[in-house]
């Protein structure tokens, strides 16, 4: 399940982790695409990065949820 | 090997393919983060009981101490019984004299019965109501006595439910008013959680549905179920009493509108002992497995 998080008492919707680890994610993920000079297979290599950053936005949501089904089982 | 450059056709393709897993991305997306029932917006609640005397007088004796946990039928505190013991001593003897006055008449009648055509009927007739006068002033003399006992057991103030003391603002020697309240008992079995869904929201939601409930800062989950839609919420556009008796209507935006939150009312199946659950918690509640 989604929930807020707290930090340090301020209330922060779940968007805001997810999106962090999904830049967190991209980083390495952009460098190495980049490294083997991936984007050269591509039409524009800008709009293959923001598919690519949108796919790990969806991949750092799935393991928030992940996470927390651990957390709910554990429970 | 990196010289090479693909095709413009193949180049298409592979972004083409992309960007169509990058479209069902942002649907996953949008499922699960927009379209999910779930809502930050959730509050615990529970069974506010406000304790007050039935009788007046000065608090003698405070049993309990702010936020301590009570049992159904502990003592909380008493009022001072003095007045009610002697409410009761008088009631007592209002009882006797009414038996005596009774006992008085009943006798008068039946003499009167005995002496037949001695006495005119009036009089015989008169001394026998008399005598039922008599007897009802006894059965309101009997009554006027429990309601004194009753006074002087309800000078004992007991906890109407198992729950917490809550802002105990009142000590031995205040006065007490009857039907004022003196301090607040949280019911400890009554407590569930009020997840505020927005209103596009609510038509996907059914009773019995089942919940997940997070406390903020709490790592635990707990379960629940939905167990009811709040039927109504104000219309700030139907306020009355203002000018002229014409409603106020806001003005409102053209393009951008909130949606209101509706109440649903979530029960928890099971509170852990340890969790300590306050009313006013803020919670995220999320529907479905």
């Amino acid at each position: 399940m989604l929930y807020e998080i707290d930090l340090g008492g301020v209330l922060l919707p779940p968007l805001l982790p997810v999106l962090v680890l999904a830049l967190l994610l991209f980083w390495p993920v952009n460098r190495l695409i980049g490294r083997v000079d991936g984007y050269r297979w591509f039409w524009h290599p800008a709009l293959a990065g923001l598919c690519v950053f949108l796919v790990l936005c969806a991949v750092a949501l799935a393991l928030f949820m992940f996470g927390s089904a651990l957390l709910w089982e554990a429970s | 090997m990196s010289e090479r450059r693909p095709g413009r056709w193949r180049a298409l393709l592979m972004t083409g393919a992309l960007v169509l897993v990058a479209a069902i991305a942002v649907w996953f997306l949008w499922f699960h983060y927009v379209h999910q029932l779930w809502t930050r917006d959730a509050r615990v609640r529970a069974a506010v009981i406000q304790v007050a005397p039935d009788v007046s007088g000065r608090i003698t004796a405070m049993a309990v101490t702010d936020n301590s946990r009570v049992e159904e039928g502990d003592a909380l505190f008493s009022v001072d019984p003095r007045r009610y013991r002697l409410a009761v001593a008088r009631a007592e003897a209002e009882l006797a004299h009414r038996r005596q006055e009774l006992a008085l008449r009943d006798d008068e009648a039946g003499r009167r019965k005995r002496l037949g055509r001695a006495v005119s009927a009036e009089e015989r007739e008169s001394a026998t109501r008399l005598a039922e006068v008599a007897r009802a002033d006894l059965h309101a003399a009997e009554a006027a006595l429990k309601e004194a006992e009753l006074d002087l057991r309800r000078a004992e103030v007991t906890a109407p439910a198992a729950g917490f003391v809550t802002h105990l603002l009142a000590h031995a020697g205040d006065y007490a008013r009857a039907g004022e309240p003196v301090l607040t008992l949280v019911d400890g079995d009554s407590f569930w959680v009020e997840a505020y869904f927005r209103e596009t929201q609510v038509h996907r939601l059914g009773i019995g549905d089942p919940a997940r409930v997070r406390l903020l800062g709490s790592e635990r989950t707990l379960s629940g179920r939905v167990d009811g839609i709040a039927r109504g919420i104000a219309n700030p556009n139907a306020a009355s009493g203002t000018d002229q008796g014409l409603p106020p209507v806001s003005p409102t935006f053209e393009w951008v509108r909130l949606a209101q939150r509706i109440p649903v009312r979530i029960e928890l199946d099971e509170v852990p002992e340890d969790l300590t659950l306050v009313a006013g918690m803020t919670a995220s509640v999320s529907i479905g497995e």
